[in-house]
């Protein structure tokens, strides 16, 4: 039973990871049309900003240096990049981002490749140790905790960003019309650097939370940008960025549970299969048949 | 250098060639886009090595068999995802990728992380292809198969519905074209020969592993063609040469292979931006405008004009139309019956629900409650595509224009489906394609004729002025055999000079039998067009009538004819 609790746990700290990674996309898709799939290289970014900062100062100052690695990464792609790439043909914007940002996992991957060449590029982050922690008869990592309350911390900063001040203002009023923001004096490229920033910051601190587990990678970046594409798509890009939590929650914990009696191989199997058919379900119920359906269905209901 | 090097590097051109070309169909025409390339092309190389290492089946059945299979899984994977937006067949897609290569990678049977070995050579007349030099002329044929079958694909009128499809997907359907059909038929084809390609790929290599069929190939496979070129033939192919040679150039440099690798890989992701910022057709760009049906598909004796003549007579009505959003009532159970061989208006306020009318009879915007009806047909379940295929076709505020078409190909792709239209009947019935494309341009000459263009205009649709992009949209309107037309704001953002010279048209198409409504704001244009106006308020039609009996109205006056005057 405490086995059981104890993997409960285990997924849901996964999840909360998930879960972040799929706030963050849909922050950023949601607000701006952008297809970041290169928030792969903010997480990366992040993870090997720890390691360098590792080197000269406390873990607690890496994560931070890694929040900032990531939300400048971000910001700089947005403004130097994804920008300039819209002006140059608009009508493939889309296209053209999502394959600008492709390559940006690739060249990232390769440069770290050839920049840490010893080791397949492979670094640790120094002065962390983690230990187990025993709560209610129920073990847990301290490293857990920590990335539970970064990513609850996380989320909570970010609503009341956008809750409370004038820019979470902007970003809403973006976010719900682009056109009528920009009437009323908003100026849309702000507010997608700044969500850029936001959400690729708290992808960053997930990255170093990674190199803390096991170590910076450069192939590391390309799960957690798959994982938070599906569950921002799942969720729904138009939804509260924190209604992200029970579809990554859900991810986390079966994917764990799962690891109980299957291989590692099997689970990742089982969950891009599991990932795949719910992003099928959600693009059945978005499509023109059911949303027709649907619409007849509710109509006949009001007649009722 | 070794000839067989060279050779060998040829052959990887070729190889690259046919990935390339098969994802142009959809980069370059249908304009979507597939992250899953490399695992189909990986399906079929698994399917054909699988088959040829434990069944023994010979050379040609395991590509067949490796062809089907990806072909089989890009209709899968195809199916649900092609009425969505562009957003969600990317990811799928990537799904689909990231699903292949861990299974393959954790098949025992498939070889795991290693990949499978031990493929049966080729023999050919008895002689075993070993060496480049020997399977050089058969991967040479195979290429030329892939770029006839891409030929074929886009240069036949089927390609100029592909091309339709691409520029402009909402207007296609508007005009009767099967556009998730056509992206599915397209969809599908790619991922077949991205099989061929991968089970080729698979007997030449004599390995085919998950390394070979991941992300990063998927990516290089994107940057052959927009490094090469959209939209061509030429361009993906040149491409797929850069992109096979840049490494082996580096190797020849002195780089050891795994560095040759990594910088090939840097370089090109360097050079898919700079693509991308600088030249975003590639390097051999698509020219716009150009004739896209090759002469095979229409033969001479194209000139001259057909005038077909409205034989229909189509009616449409509609009862109790009812549309919410959220708590907005877009649409108050609206019963509606157009006025036949008749120009009638429907005006009232911005919000009032016009539009949505539009979008409600034309099938653009499902409704809650109420029927449709096209003739004595109940269209109310129909899409766009099959409405307009019945008489019944809309225009758009904001024209959307096949952009890189010319106006002529613009309005033959508009023509309904004739011999040569669909996919096979260019091939299965040539000299009956030839016919039906000189009468799809006689067709298209002749609406161009009647609304004003010059059908010769060699350059696109997108450097016409507002007004003749319009006209083309009327043009191509009419080109679909519409005998209902429901036109929205005709008239807007039209310079003044054309302002009476398509009002001229409007009346010209109701004397010739056609039943036309449109939306309209200006006071002027509705008095002299409309005989019959509808005065919608709130979602409901609140009064019908002439101009005159509404104007007589205060209550109508004050609500929207007093603030358009």
């Amino acid at each position: 039973m405490r086995d059981t609790v104890g993997a409960l746990l285990e997924g849901g700290v996964s999840g909360l990871g998930y879960a972040l990674l799929g706030a963050s996309l849909i922050l950023i898709v949601g607000t701006t049309g952008r297809f970041h799939f290169a928030i792969g290289v903010n997480y990366l970014l992040g993870a090997y900003a720890a390691v360098v900062v590792s080197l000269v100062a406390p873990w607690p100052l890496a994560v931070a240096a890694g929040i900032a690695a990531g939300a400048a990464g971000g910001a700089l792609i947005e403004a130097g990049l994804y920008r300039r790439v819209e002006r140059a043909a608009p009508a493939s914007a889309l296209l053209n981002i999502f394959v600008v940002a492709f390559a940006l996992m690739s060249v990232t991957e390769a440069v770290l490749r050839l920049v840490l060449s010893s080791g397949g590029g492979v670094r640790r982050v120094d002065g962390f140790a983690d230990a187990q922690i025993s709560l209610f008869g129920v073990t847990l990592t301290k490293l857990n905790l920590w990335q539970a309350g970064y990513v609850g911390l996380t989320l909570v900063v970010i609503h009341l960003l956008l809750v409370l001040t004038g820019a979470g203002l902007r970003v809403r009023g973006v976010r719900s019309n682009r056109e009528l923001a920009t009437v009323h004096g908003m100026d849309p490229r702000r507010v997608y650097v700044l969500v850029f920033a936001l959400g690729c910051g708290a992808v960053g601190g997930l990255g170093v939370f990674a190199a803390l587990r096991t170590a910076a990678t450069p192939d590391m970046g390309l799960a957690p940008a798959f994982y938070g594409f599906v569950i921002a798509f799942v969720t729904g890009l138009g939804r509260p960025f924190h209604h992200a939590l029970v579809p990554g929650l859900a991810v986390g914990v079966t994917e764990r549970l799962l690891l109980n009696v299957m291989s590692p191989a099997q689970t990742q199997i089982t969950i891009f299969g599991v990932l795949f058919l719910l992003l099928v379900v959600r693009a059945a119920l978005a499509s023109r048949w059911f949303v027709a359906w649907s619409t007849r269905r509710a109509g006949v209901g009001d007649l009722a | 250098m070794n000839p067989q090097i060279q050779l060998d590097i040829v052959n990887g051109c070729l190889i690259a060639g046919m990935l390339a070309l098969s994802i142009n169909l959809l980069l370059g025409y249908t304009r979507h886009i597939s992250v899953a390339h490399a695992a189909f092309a990986g399906v079929g190389a698994y399917g054909a090595t699988w088959f040829s290492v434990q069944q023994g089946l010979p050379f040609p059945v395991c590509v067949a068999i490796g062809a089907g299979l990806a072909l089989a899984c890009g209709f899968v994977v195809g199916l649900p995802s092609l009425g969505l937006m562009d957003e969600f067949l990317i990811l799928l897609t990537l799904c689909i990728g990231a699903l292949f290569t861990a299974v393959v990678t954790s098949a025992p049977d498939l070889g795991g992380a290693y990949g499978l070995l031990g493929i049966e050579r080729v023999s050919v007349a008895g002689r075993t292809l070993l060496r480049p030099s020997d399977w050089l002329p058969y991967l040479a044929l195979g290429f030329c198969a892939v770029v006839a079958v891409c030929w074929y694909l886009t240069r036949s009128p089927y390609g100029r519905r592909l091309r339709a499809v691409g520029d402009e997907p909402t207007a296609a359907g508007a005009l009767g074209l099967p556009v998730q059909l056509l992206r599915l038929q397209v969809f599908t084809l790619a991922a077949g020969l991205a099989g061929v390609a991968g089970a080729t790929s698979a007997y030449y290599n004599q390995v085919t592993s998950p390394a070979m069929w991941n992300f990063n190939q998927t990516l290089l496979i994107i940057i052959m063609v927009i490094v090469g070129g959209t939209g061509t033939l030429t361009g993906p192919v040149l491409g797929a040469v850069l992109v096979t040679v840049l490494p082996r150039a580096l190797q020849f440099a002195g780089l050891p292979a795994d560095r040759a690798g990594t910088y090939s890989q840097i370089i090109f992701a360097v050079l898919l931006v700079v693509m991308v910022l600088a030249r975003p057709g590639g390097l051999v760009r698509r020219r716009p405008g150009g004739r896209i049906v090759s002469g095979l598909f229409a033969g001479s004796g194209e000139a001259g004009e057909e005038s077909p003549a409205v034989t229909r007579e189509v009616t449409v009505r509609a009862e109790g139309l009812t549309k919410h959003f959220g708590g907005v009532v877009a649409l108050d159970g609206v019963t509606i019956a157009l006025p036949e061989r008749q120009i009638s208006a429907l005006v009232g306020p911005n919000g009032a629900g016009k539009t949505t009318l539009f979008n409600a009879l034309t099938g653009f915007l499902p409704v809650e409650r109420g029927r449709v009806f096209v003739g004595d047909v109940d269209v109310t379940a129909m899409s766009p595509a099959r409405r307009a295929r019945l008489g019944l076709v809309r225009s758009f505020q904001d024209v959307r224009s096949f952009a890189t078409m010319s106006p002529l190909d613009s309005v033959a792709a508009a023509v309904p489906a004739r011999h040569g239209a669909d996919l096979t009947s260019a091939l299965l019935h040539p000299r009956a394609t030839r016919r039906g494309e000189r009468t799809a341009r006689r067709t298209a000459r002749h609406w161009l004729g009647y609304v004003g263009v010059d059908p010769g205009h060699a350059g696109p649709v997108g450097d016409l002025s507002f007004a003749e992009q319009k006209l083309v949209a009327l043009a191509r309107t009419l080109a679909s055999g519409a005998e209902v037309l429901l036109l929205d704001e005709p008239l807007s953002g039209v310079d003044e000079r054309w302002v009476d010279s398509i009002m001229e048209l409007l009346e010209r198409l109701r004397d010739d039998g056609h039943t036309i409504c449109i939306v309209e704001h200006s006071l002027h244009v509705v008095s002299r067009l409309a005989t019959h106006v509808f005065f919608m308020e709130s979602g409901a039609l609140t009064a019908t009538g002439t101009v005159e009996e509404l104007l007589g109205r205060p209550e109508f006056a004050d609500v929207y004819f007093g603030a358009a005057s």
